[in-house]
């Protein structure tokens, strides 16, 4: 299986990909993830790549050949719609983050809906998540909604829920970790 | 699976980074000391034996900077101890001086350099292929092509190193470094070598004399390093035909893939280990009619397959694999990226972030009138980018104060200011100043001093007063330091007071020699606001200066065309109560600062 995780630096891309790509390897599968660390984390794009499988040390989806992808904002899932097909199943949170040069009206950020008419051609498995908003009703935290798309996500993964809220758990420092169980279950619901 | 475990027996299994897969073939094999600077993509694997030296029994440092981190291992492994050294690709160009005399000495014990190369420059200036520095030093490159081998070779790297008494090089590339796959645990070394080290000044001391005797052994000993290479058996031959393909590293793994999605079969030569034996080259070669070199970096095998096999070899020289970036997949089987019709999304480059002290004395530095300021590298180096555009150049670490000098000396009429960070300043920014100040050059040198080695991960250094592993350390006093340098004019001052550090700033530029500017601030990582003060904005006159000059990415145009603050990512600085020309910035509550 491909997935592609996406979003802009500080939205813990990196956090839902190592539970994610532990999900597999408890599921007995051979699973790797390819990360962007660096310069990326201030507020740059985000990319990560969990493949599972006889490729999975090849570690980059090749285009076209994504299943699964969470964009935790919208205009990144447009940028990396390459690795999309038709087969893909595509988890957007609802949520923009207008980059410098927007800010300094120099690009346009592209109108929402034309950005998931664009993303609709391509595939008809978009499922629009409020995470960011649902993260913010639930847990007053808008950066849990990375937890929450993870649960979103759950719905097209060969293993269970409860195999993610393991993997979350072993990696979320104490005072989040039940928290972060929930918003799985927040997600998954969605 | 346990994430990130590096101590553990054999046969335990984790899911690790290629970086912490090195980190635990080094305590397999016994490492005495590791040594580093940061570099991505390399700075996870000292940042990982940092946390558990203790418990693999093994000295772990940063190091000031790569010859220095090498210096230090070199010394372990010529006293017979085992080392291993880390850095980024461009690190080695620092570390070439003592890694081109090693070549010479030889060593004893056992001494690794594990080497992050960065195919499509993810984090790195320029694009260089490690290989050809172990052509140069006629050493053993060995490069694994996954998580896994990235541990096992790091592993092996150590036997054959002292087997042959060389430095071994493990050349790393981002998508081994940083990705993360399963690792199984090996044995680990019971006894660690003895250090003690041998008078034996013919081969340690490199005068001619010696020298000449001490190069004309590593010449002919050529041949046993290749012996040696072919009994590792990392470089392996798979398949059969006539169609031969020759890779290395992890696009070993692209090509298996690429050719199974093309329906194509092959016979691969998998390269894990450098200098190639003989045997392996004719093996390969038998039979085959054609061969296609895909590898990252400079054409290395190719040009070694076009020596053995004449022009039947196609790669990079021929124009069939790019020169540059990554050999994935997609540019082996050469899948054009089409539709470019339709919104795309805007370009998201990485940015200072919120409250970042380096914001605000590059905004106090044009308020004061640079004209030209030369960077260096670092998260400060992002000052390049609008609204600030406030870095004219930018080369490697510790050029800045040299290139500003240099311009001065030249007959530049414009006052250049140097921006170096308090890591870089460390690194070899010290030796800059010392040379503007005895060259008598006319420039200002600003210190962006935020406590950290931000950009790749806030490791500590030696005015942090922290260790690799945690511990507190002596800590040197930057102050000291500039003003042993003799330099003359020097101020302290706290960026976020804009006002002052505009004032610094003014005067430093009419210093008549090097003034020294030492803008202290920690960086929000190491410090976020602790008091949580948060600024409001009431009664914007929509000028938007704010953002045209200084942009932070927690000021926002809103509905109307107001600028509010976006408080998930403000950090309370309160810079931009200063940046507002009509005061309609205010700490909530009328706090002052």
């Amino acid at each position: 299986m491909n997935i592609i995780l996406c979003g802009v630096g500080g939205q813990g891309v990196l956090f839902i990909a190592q539970a994610l790509t532990n999900g597999f390897l408890e599921n007995g599968e051979i699973a790797t993830s390819s990360e962007t660390h660096g310069m990326a984390q201030r507020g740059g794009s985000v990319i990560t790549h969990v493949r599972t499988g006889d490729h999975a040390n090849s570690h980059l989806v090749p285009t076209g050949q994504c299943d699964a992808m969470i964009a935790m904002e919208i205009s990144e899932a447009l940028r990396y719609k390459c690795y999309l097909s038709e087969n893909s199943h595509v988890f957007i949170n609802d949520y923009e983050v207008y980059p410098l040069l927007v800010n300094l009206k120099k690009q346009k950020y592209p109108e929402r809906q034309a950005m998931l008419d664009e993303l609709a051609k391509i595939t008809k498995n978009l499922h629009i998540v409020p995470a960011t908003q649902l993260a913010i009703d639930n847990f007053n935290k808008p950066i849990m909604a990375n937890v929450i798309m993870l649960g979103a996500l759950s719905t097209v993964l060969p293993f269970s829920l409860e195999t993610l809220k393991k993997t979350i758990a072993d990696i979320s420092p104490d005072r989040f970790r039940d928290s972060n169980i929930e918003a799985l279950r927040v997600g998954s619901e969605k | 699976m346990e994430i990130g475990k590096v101590l553990g027996e054999e046969h335990q299994e984790a899911l690790l980074l290629g970086n912490e897969a090195v980190a635990r073939g080094a305590i397999e094999a016994g490492v005495q000391v590791a040594s580093a600077y940061p570099g991505t993509p390399s700075s996870e694997i000292v940042g990982t034996l940092g946390k558990v030296a203790h418990d693999a029994h093994m000295h772990v440092q940063w190091s000031v900077n790569e010859k220095v981190a090498l210096e230090v291992g070199a010394g372990v492994a010529m006293a017979g101890g085992r080392a291993l050294v880390c850095m980024k690709h461009v690190g080695l160009n620092v570390a070439a001086d003592p890694f081109m005399s090693l070549m010479n000495t030889g060593i004893k014990g056992g001494l690794v350099l594990a080497i992050g190369d960065d195919p499509g420059m993810h984090s790195s200036q320029n694009e260089q292929d490690t290989r050809i520095y172990g052509i140069f030093a006629k050493i053993i490159t060995l490069i694994p092509s996954n998580v896994q081998e990235a541990k096992d070779f790091i592993k092996k790297a150590f036997d054959i190193s002292e087997k042959c008494g060389v430095p071994v090089i493990v050349r790393l590339t981002t998508r081994i470094c940083h990705s993360r796959g399963k690792v199984t645990f090996g044995s680990t070394k019971e006894e660690p070598n003895v250090v003690e080290f041998g008078k034996d000044p013919t081969q340690w001391v490199i005068i001619p004399a010696y020298a000449r005797g001490l190069y004309k052994k590593l010449l002919g000993r050529q041949n046993m390093f290749s012996s040696a290479v072919e009994e590792l058996q990392y470089n392996t031959i798979e398949g059969d035909g006539e169609f031969g393909v020759v890779c290395s590293g992890v696009v070993y793994n692209y090509v298996k893939e690429a050719y199974e999605r093309a329906g194509c079969s092959a016979k691969i030569l998998k390269v894990g280990a450098l200098p190639l034996s003989e045997n392996t080259i004719h093996s390969f070669k038998d039979g085959v009619t054609s061969i296609f070199v895909y590898e990252e970096g400079d054409p290395v095998l190719e040009d070694l397959m076009v020596r053995h096999c004449g022009n039947i070899v196609k790669g990079k020289r021929t124009g069939d694999v790019p020169w540059d970036g990554e050999i994935t997949v997609d540019v082996i089987l050469k899948t054009e990226n089409t539709c470019e019709t339709g919104p795309t999304a805007p370009t998201r480059p990485p940015l200072l972030c919120s409250g970042c002290s380096h914001r605000a004395m590059y905004y106090a530095m044009k308020r004061s009138g640079a004209k030209v300021v030369s960077g260096d590298i670092g998260c400060y180096t992002l000052g390049v980018m609008p609204p600030l555009l406030a870095v004219d150049t930018c080369l490697c670490m510790g050029a800045s104060i040299n290139m500003a000098s240099g311009m001065y000396f030249a007959g530049e009429k414009t006052r250049v200011a140097a921006a170096i960070g308090d890591s870089t300043f460390i690194h070899t920014g010290v030796n800059g100043l010392m040379n503007a100040v005895y060259n008598d050059a006319h420039i200002t040198v600003v210190i962006l001093d935020n406590s950290t080695t931000a950009m790749t991960g806030h490791q500590p250094h030696p005015l942090t007063g922290k260790k690799a592993t945690g511990e507190d350390a002596k800590q040197l006093n930057l102050l000291d330091i500039v003003k042993a340098c003799g330099v003359e004019h020097i101020k302290t001052i706290n960026p976020h007071n804009i006002p002052e550090a505009i004032k610094a700033m003014k005067e430093a530029n009419e210093y008549e020699g090097v003034s020294v500017v030492i803008a202290q601030a920690p960086c929000n990582f190491v410090d976020p606001n602790p008091s949580k003060k948060q600024p409001s904005i009431d009664g914007c006159k929509k000028c938007l200066v704010c953002i045209n000059k200084f942009c932070c990415p927690a000021l926002k145009v809103v509905e109307g065309g107001t600028v509010d603050i976006d408080y998930g990512l403000c950090n309370g600085c309160g810079d931009c109560i200063e940046v507002c020309p009509h005061n309609a910035i205010q700490y909530k509550d009328g706090d002052e600062e």
